[in-house]
């Protein structure tokens, strides 16, 4: 980029470089064995991509919201609804990160004579399954694989949908007809019968069920950025861009893209919890994440058969689920809020927000 | 670079040449195909500009002047007809009036819309800083921004800070500040007093006539109050219904208007200065 980065005040570039090295610390040390995260997760690298995108998100979200530091958090946990949403993200985070600390188990280590379906109590607070597999430990690190599919196909899915969606609206006519009509076709399947047919001809793995949730998932994000872009591509300061001979390129990245950064963070968010209820369900139907793996779907399915002899094998595993959705939910829910004027005191706070 | 370059110079002394522009809009709902039915915002517009003039462009909310300043700068497509600029036919696929088009710069009815939200101050000059300084292709260094902010009347502070922190008149003054970062010849103003103050747009009418005068710029002023016009142009075209319904220099169309809206104008622009706030300008 031709251009330098709009220059930040001493406290907010201080803010931003601790963030960017906690970032890289956890990038770093997720490759070492001492680190708490590195444990027995099966895809050690999925949790560490998982580990960096929140202190990158973040970094990007000072960067993109410069009006007042945070000012965007603080509107978005204006309800309680939003703040409990934020506040079961934040520990949600936390115990994926934290998993083999907080695990009193390892979450494969079987004892099928001894321990087999035990009721939840003091030693085993969630019980154990069938092999005598300590549910708890099972479900810390479920949030782990759960979590990190969820995020990683929905960045690749955003990211899909973003590029789209401006190319859509900015150039209209053919690319956008061409386009969009695409994601029409796409849309009209529907979505959970796309993945089981996308991941029938396929081997079912981590990395292929995060590829085929995020190639699935972009058309309804490529339709507000289309949107968003149409309206921003005639307003003065692009015209003003356009009249200096800036190429496209230029004007899509550095004049449109900051300015549709909020619908794709309130995107981003409800489509995490999408996804890991998709995710959730694939693994349900044994075409997901495989065994012994604890993806929670997974741990829900192991419990079907027993559920009116061990109830807790597939409730408290659901039960993760279901507050999982529903905090990313009313985040979502309390960012859309927080951007939308019309719920505002003060109207001109957020200039910036394409969204009139 | 730019300055006429011989094989495809100007004729005549014609800087700005509108040859014939019509620009048609398709109304919505009617239809496609031979029944399709068109509003023309601009209908058969020929104007021609001279280097170093100053143009202003008069008429009524919907006459057409926006579509044309719109059509010179080159952000809207003739239906037919075509414009010229230093001797370039204006087209966006052109690459050689593209190379050379940041050296007319428009400065728009709204400040607040015409700046990059997510950008700071320091940063929208900056980014159109390359342009400048006899097109060296180097970023401007923190003392040019400096410069270019002081030359508009803002302060060296301004520049760590984003559009909505600026006032209407600062923020106009901002945009004329990355106008004039590209070093341009030719400057389209549409409207660029309408969203302001009436005590500010003397302010903005004083910094442009000055920056006019100080670095010869040819104007083309859109407006649709006739009282500012003696301030700050020679000429005057008004316009009426899509067409140019009157010209000639100011002096003489202010003393003997011919057309019924010029009349018009002129004694709604006279009706403004008897004792209303408009005495305030200059």
């Amino acid at each position: 980029m031709t251009t330098r980065p709009p220059a930040m005040t001493g406290a907010g570039r201080a803010v931003r470089f601790a963030i960017m090295l906690v970032a890289i610390a956890i990038l770093a040390s997720g490759r070492s064995r001492l680190a708490p995260w590195a444990g027995t997760s099966p895809d050690r690298w999925i949790a560490t991509i998982f580990a960096c995108l929140l202190p990158l998100l973040v970094a990007i979200e000072m960067r993109v919201q410069p009006f007042s530091r945070f000012s965007f958090l603080r509107e978005t946990a204006r309800t309680p609804m939003a703040r409990g949403g934020i506040g079961a993200l934040l520990g949600l985070y936390a115990i994926a990160i934290l998993a083999p600390v907080l695990a009193p188990y390892a979450p494969e280590a079987q004892d099928l004579a001894n321990k087999s379906f035990l009721a939840p109590g003091p030693d085993h607070w969630f019980g154990t399954d069938k092999f005598g597999r300590d549910l708890w430990s099972r479900v810390l690190y479920g949030s782990r694989i759960s979590l990190s599919i969820g995020f990683v196909s929905v960045a690749l899915s955003v990211s899909i949908g973003t590029f789209v969606g401006l190319l859509a609206g900015y150039y209209r006519g053919a690319v956008d007809i061409a386009l969009m009509r695409f994601a029409d076709l796409l849309l009209a399947f529907p979505r959970l019968i796309l993945l089981l047919a996308l991941i029938a001809l396929f081997q079912p793995s981590i990395y292929m069920l995060v590829a085929v949730l995020g190639l699935t998932g972009w058309m309804g994000t490529a339709r507000i950025i289309r949107s968003e872009t149409l309206s921003l591509r005639e307003r003065e300061f692009v015209l003003a861009a356009q009249g200096f001979g800036f190429g496209t390129r230029r004007i899509l990245a550095r004049h449109i893209l900051p300015n549709v950064m909020a619908p794709i963070v309130v995107a981003a968010t409800l489509g995490v919890g999408n996804t890991i209820l998709l995710e959730a369900a694939l693994s349900f139907l044994g075409l997901g994440v495989q065994p012994p793996a604890p993806s929670w779907g997974n741990l829900v399915r192991d419990g079907q058969d027993v559920l009116i002899q061990a109830w807790w094998v597939a409730t408290l595993p659901g039960l993760a689920i279901v507050l999982t959705v529903l905090a990313f939910n009313l985040v979502g829910d309390g960012l859309r809020d927080a951007m939308d004027p019309r719920s505002r005191q003060d109207p001109r706070s957020r200039p910036g927000s394409p969204i009139r | 670079m730019i300055g006429a370059p011989s094989g495809t110079a100007p004729t005549g002394d014609a800087w700005i040449e509108i040859e014939n522009v019509t620009r048609e809009f398709a109304v919505r709902g009617a239809g496609r195909g031979a029944g399709a039915r068109s509003i023309a915002a601009v209908q058969d517009v020929s104007l021609r500009v001279a280097r170093g003039d100053s143009i202003a462009l008069v008429g009524t909310s919907g006459s057409g002047k926006s579509t044309l300043a719109r059509l010179i700068a080159g952000l809207d497509r003739p239906t037919a007809g075509r414009v010229r600029y230093a001797g370039r036919v204006v087209d966006p696929a052109a690459r050689d009036w593209q190379s050379g088009r940041h050296r007319m710069q428009m400065i728009f009815q709204d400040p607040a819309a015409a700046l990059n939200p997510r950008h700071r101050a320091g940063a929208i000059l900056a980014e159109v800083s390359e342009f400048g300084r006899g097109g060296d292709g180097r970023h401007a260094s923190a003392e040019d921004i400096d410069a270019m902010l002081a030359r508009v009347g803002l302060s060296p502070a301004d520049r760590e800070k984003f559009p909505h922190e600026f006032s209407g008149g600062q923020k106009q003054r901002l945009s004329l500040a990355r106008a004039l970062a590209a070093e341009p010849d030719t400057l389209l103003a549409d409207e660029p007093l309408s969203a302001l103050d009436v005590s500010v747009q003397a302010q903005i009418l004083a910094l442009l006539h000055d920056l006019r005068q100080e670095r010869s710029l040819t104007l083309v002023f859109v407006t649709h109050d006739l009282a500012v016009v003696p301030h700050i142009a020679e000429r005057l075209a008004v316009m009426a219904g899509g067409r140019i319904v009157e010209e000639g220099p100011v002096d003489r169309i202010f003393a003997d208007p011919s057309h019924d809206a010029t009349r018009r104008l002129l004694a709604a622009a006279r009706r403004g200065s008897t004792g209303g706030p408009k005495t305030g300008i200059l």
